[in-house]
């Protein structure tokens, strides 16, 4: 199975304070939050890969690490094996897209929906530019009439009307049709590597459904490859092959969706999936207490305040991502 | 019987026209009982939890009965109703921040609703006394610290904390009919949880009746006893949850049901209700659903059908007629 990204070691500190220039002189300690604390991860190729956690575990950080929104505070970030670094940003970017959680602050409120969807097509590599200007002369049209073309195309494609919508602004659409102009716009430049960050949560279940519908066929459709942050289990378990469980910055569990689902191995996954409401148990068991700070972290492994097979060795000892059968899990209980 | 709405419709008056927004609801709920209720957004299930707090908005205007506690609060004047309100009746919103005051410390507020209830049962008790039952409220939520806690300001906690600061408020007042809107929709899976099981808990030791507004089925199912569809401001289906969610007979709510994800994609693709909800401006004639439902015959397009009852249940459907 190749990769296609991968994340080495990266951690992510923001100031948790203004910090001025007198502060600075007379030493007050600077203050982190600790996004990522040490994610080392590898996305495969052509698979769906859901990244759950609680608010504040990372899952967006992540994800920007990914687009080269946020650039890592230490460790790296590979794209297709190549390093990413700020000479790579403009070739990383033709290649990743980001669909972001809420859709109707995501897209410009003055521009109409076909001169969204079409703004991606005008910075697009050489080769793909070729590539369309071939196309146009094979179909005897302009390159301008071919771009709308393509436009109209991928709007049908996520269940819109092109001649319904194309000249309407964002505020005149409903919710579950501006998360698919969202998606139409990341997907006609055809990216390799998708990151849809929580695309459903503002959606009601049946336009959800629909949502999620268009996207599962456009992943077989295309080839493409789909990091797909949420904190809805059921949605990640009905999308995703693998899945990634976050615990305030770091990686806690890895592994193929149905065998970590079916048998979570470390305790915060167990006590996550038997806090989700369904229709089958007429019960929840949430874990005590709180997420932690990410200011002050406690000592050792970061669940242990939570979690109900504390041991010694986990007050002090933070314990590694280590391979255990076809999972990847950080917990003590497996060493 | 706690709370009986009789007949009730409500409708906006706005610029556009005047809309229905409610459409002759008829519901019973006794004392102790948890009572969900479920819809799309838009279906009116918060202007009923509006209507039984009296809350709603100017330009609503609600007619019918309803009778809560043994008063018909629709004729009450927003004087009397301003009595009601925190220890008849309390309402917990998505947003708990803004019902909280953002200047005032959390145990300033706390010990204000502590003594608005003795204030209205004439009740005497010491600034201690009054402190003491605070932390008492605080600890039985699970609240780290409380006195630590009291000292804070709302924008201070997380949101876990400030929805057990407000149901704490609740558990302070002590309320016969607790309407919660959507109290978990803003909150991390395991910190709804935990407020869940926590409205649980408060009901059975204290008998408290709830009214949950929610669009998570499945959330309601763990949590209520009775659970009401809505769509289009009317009940579609009214019954026993359990009996509701493992044989639900409205196509609507079968829908709502099976659009929830529960399997891998592998096994298919997920069932989505085709459509969206009908404005209100625009209803369709007949039956509210018609529009987007599979079943769909002649009688459907052209008569509205009436509530009946089938199987213990309330349903609106021309297929059980």
């Amino acid at each position: 199975m190749s990769e296609i990204c991968r994340l080495e070691n990266v951690e992510k500190y923001y100031l948790a304070q203004k910090r001025g220039f007198i502060d600075a002189l007379v030493g007050v300690p600077k203050i982190f939050v600790k996004a990522l604390d040490g994610v080392t991860i590898s996305i495969p190729r052509d698979k769906v890969v859901a990244i759950v956690g609680e608010s504040g575990s990372g899952k967006t950080t992540m994800g920007k690490v990914f687009t080269t929104l946020e650039v890592p505070t230490k460790g790296e970030a590979y794209f297709e094996g190549k390093k990413i670094q700020k000479q790579t940003y403009s070739d990383v970017r033709k290649n990743v897209d980001m669909v972001f959680q809420n859709p109707a602050t995501s897209l410009n409120p003055k521009m109409k929906v076909k001169s969204i969807v079409l703004e991606p097509l005008l910075n697009i590599s050489n080769d793909r530019k070729k590539e369309l200007l071939a196309e146009a002369k094979s179909r005897s049209m302009t390159y301008e009439a071919l771009l709308y073309k393509k436009v109209e195309e991928v709007i049908e494609q996520v269940g819109l009307s092109y001649k319904e919508v194309k000249d309407k602004q964002a505020r005149e659409l409903s919710g579950g049709q501006v998360q698919r102009v969202a998606v139409a716009k990341s997907l006609i430049k055809r990216p390799e590597l998708l990151i849809l960050d929580e695309p459903t949560s503002a959606l009601d279940e049946s336009v959800q459904a629909q949502v999620l519908n268009i996207l599962v066929d456009l992943q077989s459709q295309y080839k493409l490859t789909y990091v797909f942050i949420t904190h809805n289990i059921l949605v990640a378990k009905y999308i995703s092959d693998f899945i990634v469980v976050l615990y305030a910055g770091k990686v806690v569990e890895y592994g193929q969706t149905n065998d970590v689902l079916a048998k979570p191995l470390h305790p915060y996954t167990q006590l996550l999936l038997s806090s989700v409401p369904t229709t089958s148990v007429k019960d929840v068991k949430p874990p005590v207490g709180d997420v932690p700070s990410l200011i002050n972290l406690p000592s050792g492994c970061r669940f242990h305040p939570r979690c109900p097979f504390v041991m010694e060795k986990c007050k002090s000892e933070d314990p590694p991502l280590i391979n255990y059968g076809n999972y990847q899990v950080a917990c003590w209980l497996y060493e | 019987m706690l709370l009986s709405i009789k007949n009730l419709n409500v409708s906006y008056n706005t610029v556009a026209g005047k809309y229905k927004v409610i459409d002759n609801l008829n519901l019973d709920v006794e004392e102790g009982e948890l009572v969900s209720l479920v819809g799309e957004s838009a279906s009116g299930k918060s202007t009923l939890g509006q209507v039984i707090s009296r809350m709603l908005p100017p330009v609503g205007i609600a007619t019918g009965e309803v009778t809560l506690d043994s008063v018909n609060i629709l004729k009450l004047s927003e004087k009397e109703m301003t009595k009601l309100r925190g220890t008849t009746v309390f309402m917990i919103f998505q947003n708990p921040l803004n019902s909280l005051n953002p200047v005032k410390r959390v145990g300033t507020q706390l010990l204000e609703a502590l003594f608005i209830r003795n204030e209205r049962t004439r009740h005497q008790m010491t600034e201690d006394d009054a402190r003491k039952e605070v932390i008492e409220a605080m600890t039985s939520l699970r609240l780290p610290d409380p006195e630590k806690i009291m000292l804070r300001y709302p924008h201070e906690l997380s949101g876990g904390q400030v929805q057990r600061v407000v149901i704490c408020m609740a558990l302070l007042l002590r309320p016969k009919l607790l309407i919660a809107d959507e109290p978990t929709t803003a909150l991390d899976v395991t910190i709804q949880a935990q407020v869940i099981k926590l409205l649980r808990d408060l009901n059975k030791q204290t008998g408290l009746s709830i009214i949950f507004i929610t669009h998570d089925i499945g959330l309601a199912y763990v949590l209520s006893n009775r659970m009401l569809v809505f769509y289009a401001g009317r009940v579609m289906e009214l019954g026993k949850t359990t009996d509701l969610v493992k044989k639900p007979m409205h196509p609507y709510t079968s829908g709502l049901i099976a659009s929830i994800p529960s399997a891998p994609k592998d096994s298919g693709r997920l069932y989505s209700i085709p459509g969206s909800p009908p404005s209100y401006l625009d209803l369709p004639n007949g039956c509210k659903f018609s529009p987007r439902c599979k079943f769909v015959f002649n009688k459907c397009l052209n008569e509205e059908p009436n509530a009946i009852v089938t199987n213990g249940r309330e349903i609106r459907c021309w297929l059980y007629e």
